[in-house]
């Protein structure tokens, strides 16, 4: 009875600071927080934090994760701003190709070579980095205005919630899905019932990439034209999204994508929150490493993880 | 009459959540007893002895130590006072030397200016495996190199080093070949003769009658009845467990001439790295053929390798009828074949996942519509296998982790089931289960044979391989050394002349 009870309280905690952080900053900031103007400015910065977190839940789900996120944003982003001049809004499935084409390599380095994902994404992160920095020769490259019209409200709102559909239908409806929790659940009793673990670790990789294709154009488009530093830090808001959310980095049957959704929600609602708030941007990121810490405190399962690693 | 017991469990209860493991469990451990717990899975005995041993503290009732209360803080202080356990699944710690798992947490007794002095840690370590019996393990090798059933005879050194009062033997046995058995026999009769007490969980009743003086029976958690002497007959045994008569043979007893029928699968001149030696052999259709040897024979690697989960370096694996050859276990798979390792935990059920995701992950292929998975296809293929094998659980949201082994191996076997398979590759299929359990898959496995299919049985146990197979294959070495018909004659005394 005990057990059963607390397995509801970690399912309701995301929830509950969901709300709390809503209340919290729509007093401090004296009712600002839930104006339609400053609603879609949260938006906007929850728009990629939740087509990313969705998208790398399948790996998270495998018990891995991808934190080269970052850098894919990066280089995807200033190869498509360059790619633009020509190709205009076609520079959108190009950046997403490109991000699935680095993130299978992420797969193939993991899988082929056995190489710790963790190391493998750091050592992308770092790389590609690297890389889009001598692509973009140290500046930014900007973006023809024809298409400043697709930082659009409805089409990127509609693209949300597309893709949160497709990836829940996903994640709990086939094979995709329940193959990357059966993974995270037991990775040997699920290779000797079936699962490709290898092509679906390639699959993991190569759609959180291709995802930050997606969103390292969209982050094109409204900044107008894509910088070096694009992109920068977007794998750890990732990660704290995830945590906040209530999603085991453990991976397994637990996870869900509710999880990434209301994390990117938490996370955007408090880091708007905070500018609101008139908070030194040095504190705000002191601020988000001590969130982070506390809810992977709340939300990490201490017994059963390590009953699995 | 009355001896003073060295170990006395007084009205003993221990829930976990709302499951009640013990109630009022009241046992004597005397003097010279070598003093059998059985029970069903889920009885309770594993429990009780984790009570004792200190793993976990009781919730009610108290213990006596040479009639002192007793109660262990934890599993070394257990130790401490002279009650030492070995367990059902490894217990050494790995990437350390042999001796250094015999002396882990005792390092001071050869630190010199605070630092462990190697060679006459080595040198006890050796002692100890000596006394035992164990010389052949050398005491500086580092224990990853040492096999399963060696790593036991270490868990088992290190508890016989210091002063045992009472030693407690977790289901070891059925992981052990006839020799490690034995030299776990000959510590049993030593402290027995030394008037010091062990307590032996086995699920094996002839073991039990044969090395037992003192068998207490538990059933869903309450105490039942204690035989001792003459008493001690697998019959009674089995009627206390179950609370009900069973039938005496649970095997199969058809006998004929099993020969002419088309192979399935052929394994040809199959080498591994892992020490096979040119195998070849077919499994038929419609046989159960049994794989038998010492643990360390080949038999597991060979399952695995029909499974396609080794790598052969040269033979190999093949579907007779079409001729392709299996290379992972997606193709193995597809072609109907399952497989139930040795290892349950590890690799054929997912813990932390409920029954029906368990039981359909082999099977999305089957149930599936387009790309969508539907829950009420999934719901009807988990509930249709756990009625037919009646899997006992809470309900079909259930966690595998909170079955017992009995249950968890027909989750294992009811994923295969669900699955359509064909031929059935079985590791040890009745490893650490209770006789009910135990019944219930021979009866499922005669079934299969019946229905034309096939199953490769790899067994340590000779009485299964014997009982159940149409024909069995004796491994040694890595190499093929026999092959017996099914036959009423076959002993084993017979079988194990071509194991070592």
């Amino acid at each position: 009875m005990k057990l059963k009870e607390k397995i509801k309280i970690r399912e309701i905690v995301p929830f509950l600071s969901l709300i709390a952080v809503i209340l919290f900053f729509e007093i401090a900031t004296n009712g600002t927080l839930l104006t339609f103007k400053n609603m879609k400015l949260i938006f906007n910065q929850a728009f990629v934090l939740i087509v990313g977190s969705v998208a790398c839940s399948f790996i998270v789900a495998q018990g891995d994760v991808d934190f080269s996120m970052g850098s894919m944003v990066g280089i995807t982003a200033v190869c498509a701003a360059w790619a633009s001049h020509a190709i205009g809004v076609f520079a959108l499935p190009a950046a997403m190709l490109l991000g699935a084409a680095l993130g299978v390599v992420n797969g193939i380095l993991f899988v082929k070579f056995k190489i710790p994902s963790f190391v493998v994404t750091l050592s992308t992160l770092m790389v590609l980095r690297g890389l889009t920095i001598f692509i973009a020769g140290g500046g930014s490259v900007s973006v023809p205005f024809s298409l400043y019209n697709y930082d659009s409200f409805p089409l990127k709102l509609t693209i949300c919630i597309a893709i949160v559909a497709a990836a829940a239908f996903c994640f709990n409806h086939t094979k995709l899905g329940k193959w990357s929790k059966a993974i995270g659940s037991g990775i040997t009793a699920a290779y000797q019932s079936g699962v490709p673990v290898g092509k679906m670790r390639l699959f993991g990789y190569g759609l959180s990439a291709a995802m930050c294709g997606l969103c390292g154009f969209f982050n094109m488009v409204r900044a107008g034209s894509a910088a070096t530093n694009t992109g920068n830090f977007f794998e750890t808001d990732i990660l704290i999204a995830l945590v906040l959310g209530g999603m085991p980095l453990s991976g397994g049957s637990a996870s869900k994508i509710r999880c990434a959704v209301i994390g990117s929600l938490t996370l955007a609602i408090l880091l708007n929150g905070m500018v609101c708030w008139n908070l030194n941007e040095k504190v705000q990121q002191g601020i988000k490493g001590v969130i982070f810490l506390i809810a992977v405190w709340l939300t990490f399962d201490k017994k059963n993880t390590s009953l699995i690693k | 009459m009355k001896q003073e017991a060295i170990l006395q469990v007084n009205g003993i209860y221990k829930s976990f959540g709302a499951v009640k493991a013990l109630r009022d469990v009241s046992v004597s451990f005397l003097p010279g007893e070598i003093h059998g717990l059985i029970g069903e899975n889920g009885s309770g005995k594993s429990t009780l002895s984790s009570v004792i041993s200190g793993i976990y503290p009781c919730d009610q009732g108290e213990m006596f130590l040479r009639g002192e209360s007793y109660k262990p803080a934890g599993i070394a202080d257990g130790e401490k006072n002279g009650i030492c356990m070995i367990v059902q699944e490894m217990g050494t710690i790995g990437g350390i030397t042999v001796a250094a798992n015999i002396f882990a947490g005792k390092e001071q007794l050869f630190s010199r200016l605070g630092l462990v002095d190697k060679k006459a840690m080595n040198r006890a370590a050796q002692e100890a495996l000596d006394k035992i019996g164990a010389s052949d393990i050398k005491a500086e090798t580092k224990i990853d190199e040492e096999s399963f059933e060696n790593r036991k005879i270490v868990e088992i050194a290190r508890a016989m080093y210091q002063d045992v009062q009472v030693l407690i033997i977790d289901e070891t046995t059925t992981a052990l070949s006839q020799k490690g058995r034995a030299l776990i026999y000959r510590i049993m009769d030593r402290l027995r003769d030394e008037n010091k007490a062990v307590i032996f969980i086995s699920h094996d009743l002839d073991e039990l009658t044969a090395h037992c003086n003192t068998i207490t029976v538990l059933r869903d958690g309450v105490y039942i009845k204690t035989l001792r002497g003459e008493e001690i007959h697998p019959d009674a045994m089995r009627r206390l467990m179950i609370g009900r008569e069973v039938q005496d043979n649970y095997y199969r007893d058809d006998y004929g001439d099993y020969r002419g029928r088309e192979s399935v699968v052929t394994v040809d001149g199959v080498s591994t790295e892992g020490g096979l030696k040119d195998i070849s052999f077919s499994l038929k259709k419609g046989e159960i053929l049994g794989i038998g040897g010492l643990t360390d024979s080949g038999m597991h690697d060979l399952g695995r390798a029909v499974f396609g989960l080794e790598k052969c370096e040269r033979g190999g694996v093949y579907f007779s009828e079409t001729g392709e050859k299996i290379t992972s276990p997606g193709k193995a798979i597809r072609h109907k074949i399952g497989y139930v390792s040795k290892n349950r935990d590890k690799e054929s059920i997912l813990n932390q996942s409920n029954i029906v995701d368990n039981i359909c992950l082999p099977s999305y292929d089957k149930i599936r519509k387009g790309v969508y998975i539907a829950p009420k296809a999934e719901k009807r293929l988990a509930q249709q296998e756990s009625d037919m094998l009646k899997i006992k659980m809470s309900s079909l949201k259930q966690l595998c982790g909170q079955l017992s082994g009995g249950n968890k191996q027909k989750v294992a076997l009811a994923k295969w089931l669900g699955n359509d398979s064909d031929i059935l590759i079985m590791d040890c299929p009745t490893r650490g289960i209770d006789v009910g359990v135990k019944a219930s898959i021979y009866q499922l496995m005669d079934d299969y044979r019946k229905a034309g299919k096939s199953i490769l049985m790899i067994s340590e146990e000779l009485p299964e391989l014997i009982g159940m197979s149409d024909r069995i294959l004796i491994l040694k070495d890595g190499a093929l050394s026999k092959e017996f018909e099914r036959s009423r004659e076959l002993t084993e005394a017979e079988a194990i002349k071509y194991m070592i």
